[in-house]
């Protein structure tokens, strides 16, 4: 009987397919920020990154071993119970519709966002940087924060895939899309074009923050 | 295959993805929060209408694969579909008490056209259910986009989205299975097999299924002219590059013979071929979606064994041109607009040569369709809105433009036995018989999230079909050219109708959905009710047939006619997990209801063909590699019948099925046992047993399939 399956519907091979494919590119990534990472960890970003970090995990899970075996195509293996309570997205994106993405949005606290990828963990690719613990009234981690909620207004709906995407931006000081790239592909067009769309439609964004001292940033899209 | 192309993209996708982090490091990107996408609340899935959509997944699929290679068959077992009994793998699915043509039915995105008198190939035939991917059934109001020229439900058949390597790596994946089933030793095989790199893929996947008679339950004995044998192969290939996707897939299946319990014919060969192509293209304004499909179905019907002894060769050949382009554009972060165009051209050529020395059938070749042509031209707008998390519609209007014409036809010959059909061939060469249709569609659509534990779907719809060219153009009126004609497994003759209108139907759907796999529980209710302004149904001609004696064969000559039709009922289901072990584990418990009741508003009876009250119990367990399963239906008498066309009274029957399935090493490993105790019953939807008919002289309805023990085996790798 399909009860259970109706509201959900994945296609398993669909699902086998593009979690092996990011699977695999993700412990390419890590494996490769990790070697990467070595010299430079301690380097200029460190508060900036920390204030996600801090409230997130202490001690990074490893990325699963299995799924890189010649690129083979894996059982899905859920990680996480999709019927998680805590709705993440519902909590923040509450508190985003109806601003237009140039008003400029009260400071949001970091934390909401930080907690909101606990449930998460295993999923995330890159390691924990250093965790200083003053990262409170970053301008530029709320104005992340205000990114992020721009961005996600634009999120597809319907699409029934899963896969990860991570999407590179630079910013102008006015907030105007600089450049766009893929940082790190889902194996699957859609998905890969479906979050470089949300960060180019959610585009032109408030000014950044004057001090900012850089106007890069990066964005994982996670689709279930 | 390596194309400069992909490998400059392969080469851009491994930089991307190695150097990556170290950019984003090296530049001081800010990392922005991750923001997770779930499309598991009913109001976000809207375009899939999440509460009266259902879809057969590849789970299930592994679980029936091994007891039928009817994937209409399989369809049957979700609330508010059933089965019109055709042959042994091509049952007609029926929607909500509608059927055939009043359905959508694609495959792989592409519709493929009746291409015989007696809907003998219809597209789920096409189908092995070992090859399928999943099957998604819209049962309530779908939306305008989901297609045009129907007024039911939409059934449509995936194969395997294309899968690609990770990047730089070849990957080689696949699967295969085989079944054997005891009754009317059934076997067959499939297997799909696919190669890929990071953006190219190509898969093969084929297909066996054969079968002999199967005996029906209890003393029933054998049910003649139910034997099948048939083969599919095709190859898709996809390109994946930076903004779309290709696909292109071609196929050819052959049945050599399939076997008609409750037709006058078998089908003696079937060929169709096809070749079709889609492009995908995601874009930062919105999303293209373009389609062109070409088949070519050469069908052929006669007698098989049981029908013998005589000839009776009947030729049917269709081309099938079809072309598509779509657009989606999201227009704010709440709005999404669809606009659509459609092309649909189809030709079909019906033509019965004659039979050396028949005085009936002879000297010249019966011109059934005489190269008839069926296009349609569409467009459709459509609105989708979200108006918040919670709530979300659509809503959206479509024109479909259907023109028909068809050539001069003849009969048999002139003689004084053919004067039935001189006559009518004379009367429908004289007439005029282009027809166009011009058809307005709308549909529209709310869901809305009432809580987390409850989602309530509102469905209203206008729908317009044309009619087939059968229903339009079949003109004979003796007694053998019009038993020739119709797909209702009744036994009785069928005229066309130069004058028949498109059917409108209003269809309202309410749907609510309590429960979820959270909560352990889920509950669907589903009432609707659907009425049809000119529902093409059939009246008498006057003419009654006899036997070869000279009796009266209890058999009628109808026409099609339009009449005025309502449909209503209530699709209950629901699951209880009863225990929950780690991963998969678990037992669950699983019931539905389907009751309908569907009137004939110009005669004031029943419509025919419609699906006594049905009610089914599942258990399900699984521990670890151990899968075990025990399902009851149980379905009422079927009272209600049409009295124009004769339906017999069925009676009501219980059937329990039992099935064990372990994986030992990848491999799974299944035993069934389907119809448990064996019981005797009639197909409340299987029309009359003609093959036992011809063969004994005894008239009765098709009896179902009896016990019957079925062993799969099904490996992935």
């Amino acid at each position: 009987m399909a009860f259970a399956d109706t509201r959900t519907g994945w296609s398993l091979p669909g699902l086998a397919a593009a979690i092996a494919v990011h699977g695999a590119l993700l412990v390419a990534a890590v494996t490769a920020f990790a070697v990467a990472g070595q010299g430079e960890r301690h380097h200029r970003s460190r508060e900036v990154v920390a204030i996600f970090e801090a409230a997130e995990r202490p001690v990074p899970p490893p990325p699963p071993p299995e799924g890189r075996k010649a690129g083979r195509v894996v059982p899905p293996v859920r990680p996480v119970p999709r019927s998680s309570d805590a709705q993440p997205p519902v909590v923040v994106s509450d508190l985003s519709p109806g601003r237009a993405a140039s008003t400029p949005l009260p400071l949001l606290p970091a934390a909401p966002a930080a907690r909101a990828i606990q449930p998460e963990a295993p999923h995330s690719a890159p390691p924990p940087p250093p965790q200083p613990v003053t990262a409170k009234a970053d301008p530029l981690a709320a104005y992340a924060a205000q990114l992020r909620a721009a961005i996600m207004r634009w999120k597809p709906r319907g699409l029934r895939k899963e896969g990860e995407v991570t999407v590179a931006f630079t910013l102008t000081p006015t907030g105007q899309l600089n450049a766009t790239r893929l940082a790190q592909s889902s194996g699957d067009v859609q998905l890969d074009r479906m979050a470089l769309r949300m960060v180019r439609q959610a585009a032109p964004f408030a000014a950044p923050p004057k001090d900012a001292d850089s106007l890069d940033f990066t964005i994982a899209v996670r689709f279930h | 295959m390596k194309s400069r192309n992909s490998i400059a993209l392969r080469a851009t996708l491994v930089a991307g993805c190695a150097l990556a982090p170290l950019a984003a490091h090296a530049q001081d990107a800010t990392r922005i929060d991750p923001i997770d996408v779930e499309s598991e609340q009913a109001s976000a899935q809207i375009a899939n209408t999440p509460i009266t959509g259902i879809r057969v997944d590849r789970k299930i699929l592994d679980r029936k694969q091994a007891t039928t290679s009817d994937t209409g068959a399989i369809l049957s077992s979700l609330p508010g579909v059933s089965a019109a009994t055709g042959g042994g793998f091509s049952s007609m699915p029926s929607v909500r008490g509608l059927s055939e043509q009043r359905l959508t039915v694609l495959v792989d995105g592409f519709a493929i056209d009746a291409a015989c008198p007696n809907d003998m190939n219809p597209p789920l035939s096409y189908t092995d259910p070992q090859s399928i991917a999943s099957i998604a059934v819209l049962t309530g109001v779908a939306p305008v986009s989901s297609g045009g020229d129907y007024i039911g439900g939409v059934i449509a058949v995936e194969s395997t989205p294309p899968q690609f390597a990770s990047s730089g790596e070849t990957l080689i994946t696949g699967n295969a299975s085989a079944y054997y089933r005891s009754n009317g030793d059934g076997f067959g095989g499939a297997v799909k097999l696919t190669v890929a790199g990071s953006n190219l893929s190509a898969t093969y996947t084929g297909s066996y299924s054969q079968s002999d008679q199967y005996d029906g339950g209890g003393d029933d004995g054998m049910v003649r002219s139910t034997e099948y044998a048939k083969t599919d192969h095709a190859l898709a290939l996809a390109w994946q590059h930076a903004t779309g996707l290709l696909q292109v897939k071609g196929g050819i299946q052959y049945a050599p013979y399939e076997g008609f319990p409750n037709q006058y014919m078998d089908m003696v060969d079937n060929k169709s071929w096809f070749l079709n192509a889609s492009y995908k293209g995601y874009y930062d304004w919105g999303d293209i979606d373009l389609k062109a499909a070409y088949r070519d179905t050469d069908h052929e019907m006669n007698f098989l064994e049981d029908k013998l002894p005589g000839s009776m060769p009947m030729n049917t050949e269709v081309h099938s041109f079809d072309a598509s382009a779509k657009v989606t554009i999201p227009a704010s972060p709440h709005d999404t607009v669809r606009l659509g165009a459609e092309y649909h051209h189809q030709w079909l050529d019906d033509y019965w040569p004659p039979v050396a020395g028949n005085l009936m059938m002879g000297p010249n070749t019966f011109v059934n369709v005489n190269g008839a042509t069926r296009d349609r031209i569409a467009g459709y707008g459509e609105w989708e809105r979200h108006w918040s998390d919670r709530l979300s519609s659509i809503v959206g209007v479509r024109f479909d433009s259907v023109t028909m014409d068809t050539g001069d036809v003849q009969p048999y010959g002139t003689g004084m036995m053919q004067m039935a059909d001189v006559q009518a061939a004379a009367a429908f060469n004289a007439a005029d018989r282009h027809r166009s249709d011009g058809n307005w569609s709308g549909s529209a659509l709310l869901v809305y999230d009432l809580s987390r534990d409850a989602a309530l779907e509102l469905g209203y719809a206008h729908k317009v079909r044309s009619p087939n060219i059968y229903e339009r153009y079949s003109w004979g009126r003796g007694s053998m050219a019009s038993r020739m004609i119709g797909w209702y497994g009744d036994g009785n003759g069928y005229v066309g109708n130069l004058d028949l209108k498109p059917e409108r139907a209003d269809t309202f759907s309410v749907a609510l959905a309590l429960g979820g796999e959270a909560q352990g529980w889920n509950l669907r209710i589903a009432p609707y009710y659907t009425r049809v302004d000119d529902y093409i149904d059939a009246v008498p001609t006057g003419v009654a047939f006899t036997d070869m004696m000279g009796q009266p064969s209890g058999f009628v000559q109808l026409q099609f006619a339009n009449q005025d039709a309502e449909f209503y009922g209530v699709d209950l289901s629901g699951a209880v997990q009863i225990a929950k072990g780690s991963g998969n584990d678990g037992t669950q418990l699983t019931a539905s209801l389907s009751w309908i009741e569907a009137n004939n508003l110009s005669d004031g009876g029943a419509v025919y063909r419609q699906m006594p009250l049905d009610v089914k119990a599942g258990v399900a367990h699984r521990s670890g590699a151990l899968e075990l399963s025990a399902d009851v239906e149980w379905v009422a008498e079927k009272g209600r019948v049409d009295a124009t066309r004769g339906e017999p009274v069925t009676d009501a029957y219980a059937l329990a099925n039992i099935g064990v399935a372990y994986t030992l090493s990848g491999v799974r490993v299944s035993f069934d046992v389907t119809n448990l105790f064996d019981k005797g019953y009639a197909l409340p939807l299987g029309g009359m047993s003609l093959g036992d008919y011809k063969a004994t002289g005894v008239l009765q309805t098709v009896p179902g399939r009896g016990r019957s023990f079925n062993v799969g085996l099904s490996t992935k790798f």
